[in-house]
């Protein structure tokens, strides 16, 4: 990232000293994971995310187009993480080549699209004719590192959120039935991927870290921006609910011991899945608000449900 | 996919080969003598990649240029032939994004393995020409840098060596190619030297938690012999160059 | 009017802006150093870069950022930062129309996020700009504020007025983008209602920069 902004001398010492006695600047642990708050916009499909001072919108669109040739029971499914001057003066306006840029949005693009946590079969309409095309686009607002990660949660919650207006298939004939007309129907998601960032820093010199046998390496979540800046390698390891791995991205950096990185996603699992629970009970509660016959017509029972 | 089993029940993948068994591994070291100061060819089975590094030279351009340590520049050009089915796309793929992932991959694992600092207010740069692919293509690429920039006598601190490992059901299977790397998920480690130290990983598609850490000790055990392989080939290299240089 | 300034960390100046259902941010950066082309050699150089809240920017976007620029241009004391550059960077959350067929909502809450932005950003400016959206619909009526897509669509005219607000009251007219089918006698009255639905604007403004700079 960062190749206008620079951190000065003295505080990189200062906080890769603090590292080391075990102290991070916002005063969390080294594996603790910033609170997400989830804020749900008017409209369906309109996500807010915050992590800290880390702010990202997502909003899904959709449109009903022809499927590509070589795929003509598939759906079209795109994200777009355009980075803006307004996250921080790092980022270009319409430059997306930058490193971090393309590593962005290349992840975000494996976690989710290519793990098929879209059902895009489901938005085959006439096969080989109209297909559902669902566009989830990406601002990026305010950086403070954990893009990322605040991505995935964004563009997956503005997914579970969204719904499709409801259509009816008569021939070559679709009739789309607007949302006050018809109740809309939701996506399919077939499983929620969360990404969790881990930052490696190297205490001692590099030889120690080459040969050495200590692993004293420091390995935090979830970094700040200062501590992106400063952090000599990064991985992101994206998991969900089922103990699956989605994605794991370790793009070259500080050499890290094989079991140290086994552990981080061990962590990286419990992370997974508070934050789901966190995205599932929210998208819960938001569409009760919306649907206030929803709690007389449930048929659920009263019992508990995990 | 038709009739092929990835694995048969008698253990044999399509290839004929084991599951813990690699490619052929044929290396010539120095093969672009006149274009570049060090350089490579490699078979990994049927990828065919050359590598040329030229450098540390002085930069060209103004913004290359840093007081403390070299620019390292890393090009890959997988060339539009290198598939069964030419590369569609019109134009160059330079821009293409999976094309800067790799290359910013393979910067970042060098940057750390080079040691830029001895060789500041330079410019060294790679360049990597795929000429067939054939699964694994990123180990394969990390393994012709770590032989060109060996030849071309850049200090660094260790081998890096990179190899692909499916997970075949709860098999894994090691070295893939690309038949396999379709059918299944798979993972792309880069190690250093004779250590357990992961200086790239990468998954990229599904696979439960639980057996990765079994796909990771295979895998780094076949980065180990694959070290080996390089090791081999370059010491019997330099012999042959030195007993070249006697004779005159 | 909902308007949340300061909004954003690593901007100089930033607001949230919301009118009934548009819903905006902007950010402002500058005087920062230029790239050799936007340079101009006796004042400040504004870019301004306007982005959907779906999809890629297209020429509808250009044209607002077109009509914003002739806005700001005028009020930004320009001559004070010669060979400098100010950056304004606008994203669009919630545009509140259909976006095929109006974009005036979405020009007046840009512009009003905009010129509030600047505030917080504490580039120097010589005046303010505040906009409205006036609409006269089928029956002649003369609709100037909770204005929804579907009055929209009903229109037999739709304007958007910028006022210049000197002394704390509305002087020039920077702006006004008319479209639809209208006389002599419609201007005037559209003219007279956005006055009194600038001054309301611009006293809730002034109100809450008091608020916030008490506290």
């Amino acid at each position: 990232m960062a190749k206008d902004i620079e951190i000065s001398t003295s505080e990189s010492k200062f906080i890769l000293e603090a590292l080391k006695q075990n102290y991070r600047l916002d005063n969390r642990t080294f594996d603790q994971f910033r609170d997400v708050k989830i804020q749900f916009g008017e409209e369906l499909g309109d996500v807010l995310i915050e992590m800290g001072k880390t702010k990202v919108h997502c909003k899904i669109s959709s449109s009903i187009t022809e499927p590509y040739e070589d795929r003509p029971f598939e759906g079209l499914f795109f994200i777009s993480t355009e980075s803006s001057a307004m996250a921080g003066p790092q980022f270009e306006n319409g430059n997306n080549t930058g490193e971090d840029e393309v590593l962005i949005s290349r992840i975000i693009e494996k976690a989710v699209r290519r793990s098929g946590a879209l059902d895009i079969e489901g938005l085959c309409i006439v096969a080989g004719r109209k297909c559902w095309a669902i566009r989830a686009n990406v601002h990026f607002l305010d950086c403070d590192g954990g893009f990322v990660d605040a991505s995935c949660i964004a563009v997956m919650c503005a997914l579970l959120h969204y719904k499709k207006p409801d259509i009816t298939v008569r021939g070559e004939k679709i009739i789309v039935h607007p949302v006050e007309e018809r109740e809309p129907v939701p996506l399919g998601i077939l499983h929620i991927p969360i990404c969790v960032t881990f930052s490696f820093f190297n205490p001692m010199d590099m030889e120690e870290n080459v040969k050495g046998e200590s692993n004293s390496e420091i390995v935090i979540i979830d970094a700040s921006l200062k501590e992106e800046l400063l952090r000599e390698g990064v991985l992101t390891v994206t998991l969900n609910k089922n103990r699956e791995v989605v994605q794991v991205s370790k793009a070259g950096g500080l050499p890290m011991d094989a079991l140290t990185l086994m552990e981080c996603c061990h962590k990286a699992y419990s992370i997974t899945e508070t934050i789901t629970n966190q995205i599932l009970k929210e998208i819960k509660i938001d569409n009760e608000k919306r649907d206030k016959y929803s709690a007389i017509l449930s048929s659920e029972n009263a019992r508990e449900t995990s | 996919m038709s009739r092929l089993e990835v694995y048969s029940p008698e253990g044999l993948r399509m290839d004929g080969r084991r599951w813990n068994e690699l490619r052929r591994f044929e290396t010539s070291i120095n093969t672009h003598s006149h274009a570049s100061d060090g350089s490579s060819y490699l078979e990994q089975g049927n990828n065919k990649i050359i590598t040329l590094v030229k450098g540390p030279t002085e930069p060209t351009l103004r913004s290359q240029l840093d007081q403390t340590k070299a620019t390292l520049q890393i090009t890959v050009n997988l060339t539009k032939f290198s598939k069964f089915e030419r590369s569609k796309t019109t134009g160059s793929t330079k821009n293409e994004r999976r094309i800067l992932e790799i290359q910013t991959a393979l910067v970042r694992t060098f940057e750390k393995n080079l040691m830029l600092n001895l060789y500041p207010r330079t410019i060294i740069d790679i360049e990597i020409h795929v000429l067939q692919q054939d699964g694994g293509v990123l180990g394969t690429l990390i393994n012709g840098i770590t032989l060109a920039c060996i030849d071309a006598g850049i200090a660094m601190y260790d081998y890096i060596s990179g190899v692909s490992i499916g997970l075949y059901d709860t098999t894994p299977l090691l070295d893939v190619n690309s038949l396999e790397e379709a059918a299944m998920s798979c993972v792309t480690l880069g190690v250093m030297g004779k250590s357990e130290k992961l200086s790239l990983l990468q998954v990229e598609d599904k696979l439960p938690l639980d057996r990765l850490e079994n796909v990771l000790a295979i895998g780094i055990a076949g980065a180990h012999r694959i070290r080996d392989l390089m090791d081999e080939a370059l010491r019997n290299h330099a012999q042959k160059r030195i007993s070249n240089a006697s004779n005159k | 009017m909902n308007v949340q300034t300061g909004y954003l960390q690593n901007v100089d100046g930033s607001c949230l802006y919301s009118l009934n259902s548009t819903k905006v941010i902007s950010s402002v950066t500058g005087p920062i150093e230029p790239k050799p082309r936007q340079e101009l050699p006796t004042q400040l150089a504004i870019e301004i870069n306007l982005r959907p809240a779906t999809g890629v920017p297209t020429t509808r976007e250009i044209t607002l950022q077109d009509k914003i620029r002739t806005v700001i241009t005028p009020i930004l004391a320009s001559y004070k930062f010669p060979r400098q550059l100010c950056q304004i960077t606008l994203q669009l959350l919630q545009s509140g129309e259909t976006e095929s067929l109006f974009n005036q909502l979405e020009l007046a809450a840009c512009i009003n996020s905009t010129v509030f932005a600047l505030v917080d950003s504490g580039v120097p400016l010589k005046n303010l700009a505040i906009a409205t959206t006036i609409v006269i619909d089928s029956n002649n009526n003369i609709i100037h504020e909770n204005i929804t897509d579907d009055i929209l669509k009903n229109n037999k005219s739709v304007h958007v007025i910028v006022y210049q607000i000197e002394n704390n009251k509305p002087s020039n007219l920077l702006l006004m983008d008319s479209h639809g089918d209208f006389d002599e006698q419609d201007v005037l009255k559209v003219l007279e209602a956005s006055e009194s639905n600038v001054r309301q604007l611009n006293k809730s403004f002034r109100e809450y920069i008091q608020s916030k700079l008490s506290n």
